[in-house]
């Protein structure tokens, strides 16, 4: 397994308290103090399960519903390995997207370890009505590839689709911008991996499968049990580590 | 053998069905009054009227063998007999340019003509064009047999100048004493004065083929544009056109589905260890938002 600056051009982070940019990941914002335990402060309450549409409420017509089930169905179609959420709120205001969609991304529980393995490479579109806002959110397994510039480009992209033809039509038309996308990036990050790291891979095949295995024993044991973050050590043991995670 | 030269192979057999190996020859028996007189060839297909009875396009004869012939066919003053020797392929079928050239150059005035007309193309193709006037069908028929007697003189094809001359000669002494016998004027006169009356039971038709395709032995009124475009067509070229085409559309579209099936199969990214930030299990903060209102 290698880290994706290894392999890839890292990307910026984006604090999700207060948006100032990091190079470096971090347990907390050095401008805002933001980290898990803040957040977990801010909405002290179980999320709902992660779902393909998630529409509380109700604001989504049938037909609505079918048109944007369809088109993540293509897109999950095209990529097996992520997940796409829709979810459509209206959020209090003071409260912001992104810190939501965070929230909400690492905070819901996971159906079953499988679905735990998946939560890396989702892919959540929180649409808040009441300020009229669109976000996205990525997993730690795509943000190397969608980072957050081509996020908010092709979000650009299908602005004028969310103005004059509503979050729903304007959402569909993101959806179907990245899996236009992702085959150009997708072809990119597997040049690249083949390139550096061709015979290192050959070696360490055999062993990232057996950890492959490994792991979705432990996140089938993690979610099994309550809400924890993922079980794997992370590598660079010197940085600090919080002992507050951002489950109960 | 590998299975992809599978479609080579098949593109080269047809390739090579498509060529005629054999070469063709057989006799034409024209009825000139009811053919419909011609015209549609322009004057540079049509060779004037020879002095003499040899048209030699290809210069395949020498001088000798051409006065020997000359002075062969001059013999015959009831049914004059020509050679034609063509340079390359006909404009149009084969009858109907012995119709165009036998009716310009006799006139009126005999009852019978005949040509042996050879094409000096890759395999060259014989023919024995006999015309007449008026003709019933048991002279159709007689001029038939008589025409393939003269055509069954050789085994081969004739491209030998013995062999043309053998058929000339033979061709024309029997047409020759075929007019003398059936008695010029009356034979007309007779056959003239039965022109409206003909057997409904028998074909109308005005030229008769024997060892030709089918193609040949249609109604052949008049030449049409298109007999004079079919002519000079290559149809085997067109075929192989044709085929090289589909082979390459075949192949692009083979091509196009490759590389449909191709872009719609799943797509994995590299996995890769989490860099782990804010503490999150799942997701770093990684986002982008936009305002969807009016500015």
């Amino acid at each position: 397994m290698f880290e994706p600056e290894d392999i890839f051009s890292p990307g910026r982070f984006h604090c999700p308290g207060c948006q100032a940019t990091l190079k470096k990941a971090q347990s907390t914002c050095p401008h805002c103090e933001f980290n898990a335990e803040s957040c977990l402060a801010r909405f002290p309450f179980e999320p709902p399960p992660l779902k393909r549409l998630m529409d509380p409420d109700q604001s989504l017509k049938t037909y609505q519903k079918k048109r944007l089930s369809r088109s993540i169905e293509r897109l999950e179609k095209a990529f097996p390995q992520i997940t796409v959420s829709f979810c459509s709120l209206y959020l209090p205001d003071g409260v912001d997207g992104r810190q939501f969609g965070y929230w909400i991304l690492n905070r819901s529980k996971p159906a079953s370890g499988l679905d735990a393995r998946n939560r890396l490479h989702h892919l959540l579109i929180l649409v808040d009505r009441n300020h009229k806002t669109a976000s996205a959110t990525v997993g730690y397994g795509l943000d190397c590839f969608l980072d957050d510039m081509t996020l908010y480009q092709t979000l650009q992209q299908s602005r004028e689709h969310f103005i004059h033809k509503g979050f729903v039509e304007g959402s569909i038309n993101w959806i179907n911008r990245i899996r236009k996308k992702l085959p150009s990036i997708h072809e990119k990050a597997q040049i690249e991996w083949q390139r550096r790291f061709k015979k290192r891979h050959r070696h360490t095949a055999g062993r990232d499968l057996a950890e492959q295995g490994k792991t979705r024993l432990n996140d089938e044991m993690a979610a099994s049990r309550s809400l924890s973050p993922d079980p794997r050590p992370i590598r660079n043991r010197d940085k600090p580590q919080l002992d507050i995670k951002i489950h109960a | 053998m590998n299975g992809h030269c599978h479609p080579a192979l098949i593109l080269i057999a047809l390739c090579i069905g498509g060529i005629p190996l054999k070469a063709t020859s057989g006799t034409i028996v024209l009825d000139l009054e009811s053919t419909a007189p011609p015209g549609k060839l322009s004057v540079t297909q049509i060779p004037k009227k020879p002095a003499a009875f040899v048209i030699d396009e290809p210069a395949k004869l020498s001088f000798q063998q051409r006065a020997d012939l000359d002075s062969l066919l001059s013999k015959a003053h009831s049914a004059p007999t020509y050679i034609v020797l063509k340079k390359g392929k006909l404009p149009v079928p084969a009858a109907l340019y012995g119709n165009e050239l036998l009716s310009r150059w006799t006139g009126g005035e005999q009852a019978f003509s005949a040509m042996v007309l050879q094409m000096n193309s890759p395999i060259p193709e014989t023919f024995v064009i006999i015309a007449g006037r008026n003709l019933d069908a048991p002279t159709r028929n007689d001029l038939l047999q008589l025409g393939n007697a003269a055509l069954a003189l050789i085994d081969k094809q004739p491209v030998q100048f013995a062999d043309i001359k053998q058929i000339a000669t033979a061709l024309s002494e029997a047409i020759n004493t075929f007019a003398q016998f059936s008695g010029e004027s009356p034979f007309r006169t007779a056959n003239a004065s039965s022109v409206g009356k003909q057997d409904p039971a028998m074909p109308s038709t005005p030229v008769t083929v024997t060892g030709q395709p089918d193609s040949i032995t249609r109604h052949q009124d008049q030449t049409s544009q298109w007999d004079l475009l079919s002519a000079r067509l290559d149809w085997s070229l067109i075929r192989i056109l044709f085929i090289s085409i589909c082979a390459i559309i075949l192949l692009l579209i083979t091509i196009m589905v490759l590389r449909r099936i191709r872009q719609r199969r799943p797509l994995f990214f590299p996995v890769h260890e989490p860099r782990h930030r804010f503490s999150a299990p799942y997701s770093g903060g990684s986002n982008a938002q936009i305002k969807y209102v009016e500015d």
